[in-house]
């Protein structure tokens, strides 16, 4: 069986749309998120992800509706649940292994936000995945924070994904940004040479087919102009949509309410100097490790 | 010492060469049939400190001098230079009552200008006074061919002096001044040229930064498949690579090449050796020193390897394997920086010696171990590599051939003696980090200077 791929990034980098987009090749099968990372074994999975978090079940919930029935009506997600809840002794082990089955010979692709929340989790799934690759995609930390600005205030008003855990989330925006990145940078210096790439989302987005191309590339697989028009077409996955009623996310609301890549916008993306500093403080100057980072990434 | 038989490398040279704060083999030249070695001594407090140019010969193991840096009485404005560079060095000395003209050479380079009967032997020097171009026509006599600093006398010297189309090119090395001093960055990111030198005409050859003001240097020149390049450091992102053919009334025309670190940003904050080899250029790269600018918090990071070619396209040799607008650059020898070693901060020379490309590195493993090792014994020395096509990679010699201290292999030059090392030290340094950090009282290394090899 092929080694999964892993898109690492701090919130808000653009996961949901480059990991639709690559999702799509041919040769790879695109996850939602599965938050499979923290945990050892499938009751962890569920003590965790319940009450306020429930909504972190949604992703793993239309996978397992999707691979065991064709579909993901609120029957067929119930029915994953009972499934899961049969299975609490399993080990995230076993449960990738059977997605594995499930998907055949494709390269599984998944980005939970969560892989990127502690340095242990990257590790869990390197343990269980010695070979697997891991793209990691950055964006500007200014843009980056003033789009977690404004999905929190869409959550704080109601309309996003998410539970109340989501919802009263106070951090500076920055801060996440430079958590998750330093778990990132750190995990790097464990992968052999090869395992990890790195690429700006700005850069990536303005030109796709020429930067999937060489993600493709990268990875060995098929970079013919079939396999990169199929991955221009993010909206064409079965989980580029809301889900059922119990299990309405498992990506990015924003993403999942318009999949559909917008180029001329895309076109446009800024990238403000470092110097403007964090719009959401006033203009107040990045922390010197977010400097540091941004500029190693490309940021000036 | 690692001298066995099978290591085709032998000490020719050891200790600064009788000067034991001459700590950089610093400049390397074949003239006239014989191999000339140019000295630093970067302390540069005394009258005792003076650059030297040296010759060897092989048969006799003899080292003779053949120029040592005249003494000029110190000034008032000298001695506040002096105490400005010893502050850089982080010791305060006395301030000298005598000091040498010039404390280093830097570069060395045979070119034939149109004031020149012959060949002549040109090197670049280090002078808190301002930088020189010296020339000889016999090996033994240099004088001076250009003022101090040649219109700025707060360049501390003149790097990679290269030979192209009928002239002769250098670029500023490091600030010499009353308030700030640094081996490396200058005030004018330049390139001069001369086609006369012995008739003191000196020339810009670019713009200021080549028109990017974030360009703070010019760290490398080399000249391959008729085209003269220079690199550039650039802190804020990542150095850039230029080319000229030099045609026309200078200062010439340039294309950039390589921009952003060869888009690794500013992990790859300036060139550093370059080398043509193959009819291709490769260009190293690094952070000075410990492979952490402290200035701009950038790093430790290990140095790179790539290949330019002719049509302006490049592969990486050894690096991080990156997506870039230039396309997928995976490193066509399979190792990441620093040929898999993160203390491999620059590849500090690099030299073609009978079908062979060869590089040495600057290392900071000593360094880490004498501050953070707890006591544990030194590790490391510069390491040498080579390869016949610039793919597959031979370690020709590690951990600085048995000396810990040994951190930089700074210069590389092929002759028919053979191809010549020159190293850089830094046992008291080491010796005094060990102590203070790692109460590590004696780190049983005699030799303070300078060495060389000669391997066949």
């Amino acid at each position: 069986m092929p080694d999964p791929l892993f898109i690492i990034a701090p919130g808000r980098s653009y996961t949901s749309l480059v990991g639709g987009m690559i999702g799509q090749h041919p040769d790879i099968y695109g996850l939602p998120e599965v938050n499979l990372s923290a945990i050892d074994t499938m009751g962890q999975l569920l003590q965790r992800l319940q009450g306020p978090f429930d909504f972190g079940l949604a992703g793993l919930l239309r996978l397992l509706a999707e691979l065991h029935e064709g579909e993901q009506s609120e029957e067929a997600v119930v029915r994953a649940r009972q499934w899961l809840s049969e299975r609490r002794h399993w080990t995230t082990r076993e449960m990738w292994d059977h997605l594995q089955e499930e998907v055949g010979d494709k390269i599984m692709l998944e980005k939970s936000p969560l892989n990127n929340f502690r340095i242990e989790h990257l590790r869990r799934l390197l343990d269980i995945f010695p070979n697997a690759s891991f793209l990691h995609l950055t964006r500007h930390p200014g843009t980056a924070g003033k789009s977690s600005m404004a999905l929190r205030e869409q959550l704080r008003e109601g309309r996003g994904a998410g539970g109340e855990g989501q919802k009263t989330r106070s951090m500076d925006p920055e801060q996440g940004w430079l958590r998750a990145q330093k778990n990132i940078m750190e995990f790097w210096h464990d992968l052999s040479v090869g395992q990890y790439m790195r690429v700006k989302a700005e850069m990536l987005l303005r030109e796709p087919e020429f930067y999937l191309g060489q993600i493709c590339e990268w990875l060995g697989i098929r970079t013919d102009a079939e396999a990169i028009e199929a991955m221009l077409h993010p909206e064409a996955s079965p989980y580029a949509c809301m889900g059922p009623p119990s299990a309405k996310f498992g990506n990015d609301p924003n993403f999942l309410k318009n999949p559909v890549i917008d180029f001329d916008r895309l076109k446009k993306i800024k990238e403000p100097p470092l110097e403007a500093g964090a719009e959401w403080r006033g203009g107040e100057a990045f922390y010197k490790d977010t400097l540091k980072l941004a500029r190693q990434f490309g940021y000036a | 010492m690692k001298d066995d038989q099978s290591n085709p490398f032998r000490f020719v040279g050891r200790a600064g060469l009788g000067k034991p704060d001459a700590t950089l083999a610093h400049a390397m030249c074949w003239f006239e049939g014989r191999f000339y070695l140019g000295t630093t001594t970067p302390k540069c407090n005394g009258p005792e400190d003076r650059a030297r140019i040296m010759t060897h010969d092989p048969e006799t193991g003899e080292w003779e001098v053949l120029f040592e840096s005249p003494l000029l009485e110190s000034t008032e404005e000298c001695r506040a230079r002096v105490a400005a560079r010893s502050g850089e060095m982080g010791k305060r000395m006395a301030p000298p009552e005598a000091i040498a003209r010039e404390f280093g050479v830097r570069s060395m380079a045979v070119f034939q200008g149109k004031g020149d009967p012959k060949p002549c032997l040109y090197a670049g020097v280090m002078s808190v006074w301002g930088g020189l171009v010296l020339r000889s026509e016999d090996g033994r006599t240099f004088e001076p061919v250009t003022e101090h600093g040649i219109d700025n006398d707060t360049y501390l010297s003149f790097r990679g002096l290269t030979p192209f189309e009928g002239k002769l090119f250098t670029s500023p090395a490091g600030t010499t001044s009353r308030d700030y001093a640094d081996l490396n960055y200058v005030p004018n990111s330049l390139v001069y040229v001369s086609a006369d030198p012995a008739g003191k005409e000196w020339q810009l050859a670019s713009t200021e930064g080549f028109g990017d003001e974030t360009n703070s240097a010019v760290f490398s020149l080399c000249a391959a498949h008729g085209w003269l390049y220079a690199g550039t450091a650039n802190e804020k992102t990542g150095f850039q690579l230029y080319r000229t053919k030099a045609e026309g009334k200078a200062p010439y025309q340039w294309e950039k090449v390589l921009d952003r670190g060869a888009w690794r940003y500013h992990f790859n904050l300036s060139t550093s050796a370059m080398a043509e080899f193959g009819g291709d250029l490769y260009v190293g790269s690094g952070i000075s020193g410990l492979g952490y600018d402290r200035e701009f918090d950038i790093g430790p990071c290990a140095g790179e390897l790539m290949r330019v070619h002719e049509d302006g396209t490049w592969h990486l040799i050894f690096g991080e394997p990156r997506i870039t607008p230039d396309g997928l650059k995976i490193p066509l020898s399979g190792y990441g920086p620093g040929m898999n070693d993160p203390y491999n901060s620059v590849v500090w020379a690099m030299a073609e010696h009978e079908g062979r490309l060869y590089f040495g590195t600057h290392i900071w493993e000593p360094f880490d171990y004498a501050i953070n090792g707890g006591g544990e014994s030194l590790r490391g020395g510069y390491q040498l590599w080579s390869s016949a096509d610039g793919e597959e990679w031979r370690k020709e010699i590690d951990e600085g051939f048995g000396s810990v201290t040994s951190t930089g292999l700074r210069t590389l030059q092929s002759t028919p003696n053979g191809l010549y090392v020159g190293t850089c030290v830094h046992t008291k340094l080491i010796a005094f980090q060990a102590k203070r950090h790692s109460g590590i009282q004696d780190i049983n290394h005699p030799s303070c200077g300078f060495d060389v090899l000669l391997g066949h």
